[in-house]
């Protein structure tokens, strides 16, 4: 019954949400620029971050970014609110994220940000969360299996990796990922059972531990 | 009223309502999962302050190439047309001039004057009119 409630309410938030975000267009494709800057400043973290956890390249995630709310701002004026407003911007999302990995499967590329920076004491480019509370054995050992994690979800094949994002992330429903992916329910709930059982091989040595402490 | 046929109506009513069964029983398994927990450890990365503003500028910048372009492309066709309507223009009055000045034709003109000349000379009212002055007088009278 709790978590009925619970539903109800993300749900209910959920479509108030939409509705915000649909009135944002009317009023982005009437020129209004200060509903495009909200519009933006609502959704930049679920588009980064998605786009980041996908690519695992922080440059190139703001990049895209950026171009996926060009997209969205350029076809304001044919907006029609048939689906829920999210779920058309992350179809965006994937088709530029999915032309990325091609672009990148067809190209040789070399790292802007070479990995040795990070071995130097440099970061990796993503914000980290504050690790200044922990010990520094603690806030290595955090970093350590945060790489790991990121090199797991990494390693998954493109549409696994965006379901799992999408899923864990960014709380997106199975109908909802199945849309985005245009693929079934069904097929979606497959995809994440096996991006799921990935991570758990891959990841065993830090599940077998409590978490944030680290493999032994 | 009996209560079975109260029931379908009811049920269906009901179940628009609640929430989707799966949805709360996967949200469960999810909460429950390990590697799910892990993943939080992870956390999603967020774009630095920026962000909005840079990509609010990308978004003028695009939309302004892309008017531009669109001018740019009107220029051109208007260019187009009104340069093909004067060349058209250009090309028949030159047509129609080349016939009056074309030094073939001026050649031809001044040929055929040529033989006009000399056929005047062959005639017979040019000898008999300048019988005297003929440098082609017959000697043989």
């Amino acid at each position: 019954m709790k978590d009925e409630i619970r539903y109800d309410d993300e749900r209910g938030a959920a479509n108030v949400s939409d509705a915000h975000d649909k009135a944002l267009m009317t009023r982005i494709a009437a020129g209004d620029e200060s509903a495009l800057r909200d519009l933006i400043e609502k959704h930049e973290g679920a588009v980064y971050g998605t786009i980041a956890k996908m690519l695992g390249d922080p440059v190139e995630a703001q990049d895209l970014a950026q171009q996926v709310f060009v997209r969205v701002y350029r076809a304001a004026g044919s907006y029609r609110a048939t689906a829920q407003f999210k779920t058309w911007m992350f179809t965006i999302v994937r088709n530029l994220v999915f032309n990325e990995h091609r672009r990148r499967s067809r190209a040789t590329l070399i790292p802007l940000h070479p990995p040795e920076n990070e071995g130097q004491g440099g970061s990796s480019g993503y914000d980290l969360p504050d690790l200044a509370t922990k010990t520094p054995g603690e806030g290595a050992l955090q970093k350590e299996m945060m790489e790991a994690i990121n090199r797991a979800i990494l390693s998954l094949p493109e549409q696994q990796r965006l379901a799992i994002v999408l899923r864990r992330y960014d709380e997106f429903s199975y109908e909802e990922i199945a849309s985005i992916l245009k693929t079934s329910v069904p097929a979606t709930k497959s995809l994440l059972f096996r991006a799921r059982e990935t991570l758990r091989e891959a990841l065993k040595d830090y599940l077998e531990i409590p978490s944030g402490k680290g493999p032994h | 009223m009996r209560n079975s046929e109260l029931r379908p109506v009811f049920d269906s009513k009901m179940k628009a309502d609640f929430p989707n069964d799966d949805d709360l029983r996967e949200a469960g398994l999810d909460e429950n999962d390990p590697v799910w927990r892990l993943l939080a450890e992870s956390p999603r990365p967020e774009p630095d302050a920026w962000f909005a503003v840079r990509t609010l500028a990308r978004c003028r910048y695009a939309m302004a190439g892309a008017e531009s372009h669109g001018i740019s492309f009107g220029r051109i066709w208007r260019w187009t047309l009104g340069g093909g309507l004067g060349l058209c223009l250009a090309v028949l009055l030159v047509t129609q001039q080349i016939p009056a000045t074309s030094p073939t034709d001026l050649k031809q003109q001044k040929v055929q004057a040529a033989f006009e000349v000399m056929a005047n000379l062959d005639s017979p009212e040019t000898d008999s009119t300048s019988s005297s002055t003929s440098t082609w007088q017959d000697s043989s009278d």
